[in-house]
């Protein structure tokens, strides 16, 4: 079963082009009849990812609509199945495990899965700095229009009115 | 004025010379926080690469470790002005100590933040209970500690008796967070200074130097404006009190 899912993720990534962001890449290298990986040691073993889907939402680059209807559609422990399949297939460049065409999906899908958390990260900072300078701003205003109300009644700071 | 006041800082004690003085000075470190914040994002997004192992995830890095940093710099700060308010009664050591609270909570809520959102994707998971992780989330609450003691006591001078021994109290919790990294966790060593150099690709350091001074100056912007703030808040009271009197 699990061999079979992983020729199938491998038939679908046919469909990739060789360079992720490329749409005139070159034809892809067809994918091998068999796996030179034993079906336990297979990273992709248990995520029965539709690699079509994930093609519909990597293209035309980054999309948060895109990305968002992507991961509502697959399990976290699809995604960290996947993810922890990229680490290992990225570890094993070079080797001849793994075709360039899986390591290009991979390459993709990780900063595809890393663009929400990134995104996230600057989007909150943002935010928080924003809304307490708002506040820090805000509080000041506040203080010094009632200084000002205090001082129109004529009641002064001793050095004020000194000088 | 301003180059005066710089060339004998002492004249800062004086709250109304350093109204003056931050006055002038705001504008510009508000301007140069902003280049410096938009330098080190245009490096980090355009000018730097992916990490080798990390990818484009290194992104986070420049803004997890500044604010990391100032989250505990703030405190430091705050444990010096501390000691200046209980050992030489230092005018504004109070006023500096109950506005970089606030700051530094803030820097380190967004320690935590950006540290689990790189967390979940890097480690599978957004938080575990280990030393380093736990004793950046305890500086957090000893900032809201603070933050509460400075609310609840309405004498200043008490509240910042209180708080000044709380801080120092709390400093303890530095040293901790520093040394963590040492002890099992799943969270990296140190890189970027280290007793043998940096491990920080220098391609990566110049963002995230340049973020670090950027994350300075948004930290002295914001300490002047709320000490500012500060300062017309005590005089408030003080006339509060005396139309009070002069009612009565």
């Amino acid at each position: 079963m699990k061999a079979r899912l992983f020729a199938i993720a491998l038939a679908g990534l046919s469909l990739l082009p060789a360079s992720p962001g490329s749409a005139q890449a070159p034809a892809v290298v067809p994918a091998p009849a068999a796996p030179a990986v034993s079906p336990a040691a297979d990273p992709f073993g248990g995520a029965a990812v539709n690699l079509e889907e994930f093609r519909y939402a990597e293209g035309g680059g980054f999309s948060a609509q895109k990305i968002a209807a992507w991961n509502a559609a697959h399990t976290d422990a699809e995604r960290v199945n996947i993810r922890n399949g990229c680490t290992l297939v990225r570890g094993a460049v070079g080797t001849g495990r793994y075709g360039d065409d899986l390591l290009a999906f991979c390459n993709t899908y990780v900063s595809l899965f890393w663009q929400v958390f990134i995104v996230a990260s600057y989007v909150l900072t943002a935010v928080v700095i924003a809304a307490f300078l708002a506040y820090t701003l805000t509080s000041g205003r506040r203080v010094r229009q009632r200084l000002a109300e205090l001082e129109a009644r004529g009641v002064r700071r001793r050095s004020a009115a000194a000088t | 004025m301003a180059f005066t006041t710089l060339a004998n800082p002492i004249q800062l004690a004086n709250p109304t010379k350093f109204m003056a003085f931050s006055g002038r000075l705001l504008p510009f470190l508000w301007a140069i926080t902003v280049a410096l914040v938009a330098a080190a994002l245009y490096m980090a997004f355009v000018a730097s690469p992916p990490d080798e192992e990390m990818g484009a995830l290194v992104l986070i890095m420049y803004l997890h470790v500044p604010a990391v940093w100032f989250a505990m710099l703030c405190y430091v700060a705050m444990a010096i002005a501390a000691l200046g308010s209980l050992v030489w009664r230092h005018p504004l050591a109070d006023v500096m100590q109950k506005a970089a609270a606030p700051i530094g909570a803030v820097f380190t809520l967004l320690g935590l933040i950006t540290g689990s959102l790189w967390g979940r994707p890097a480690w599978n998971t957004y938080w575990v209970w280990d030393a380093r992780l736990t004793s950046f989330l305890v500086l957090f609450i000893i900032y809201l500690g603070l933050i509460t003691v400075w609310r609840t006591i309405e004498d200043p001078g008490r509240a910042g008796r209180v708080a000044s021994i709380l801080t120092l109290v709390g400093a303890i919790n530095i040293p901790i967070i520093h040394f963590a990294v040492s002890m099992n966790t799943l969270h990296q060593q140190a890189s970027v200074f280290t007793a043998t150099g940096s491990k920080v690709n220098a391609s990566m350091m110049w963002p995230l130097m340049l973020m670090t001074v950027g994350f300075t100056f948004l930290f002295a912007c914001l300490l002047f404006t709320r000490m500012r703030t500060e300062i017309l808040r005590r005089r408030l009271r003080s006339l509060q009190m005396r139309a009070a009197d002069a009612a009565a």
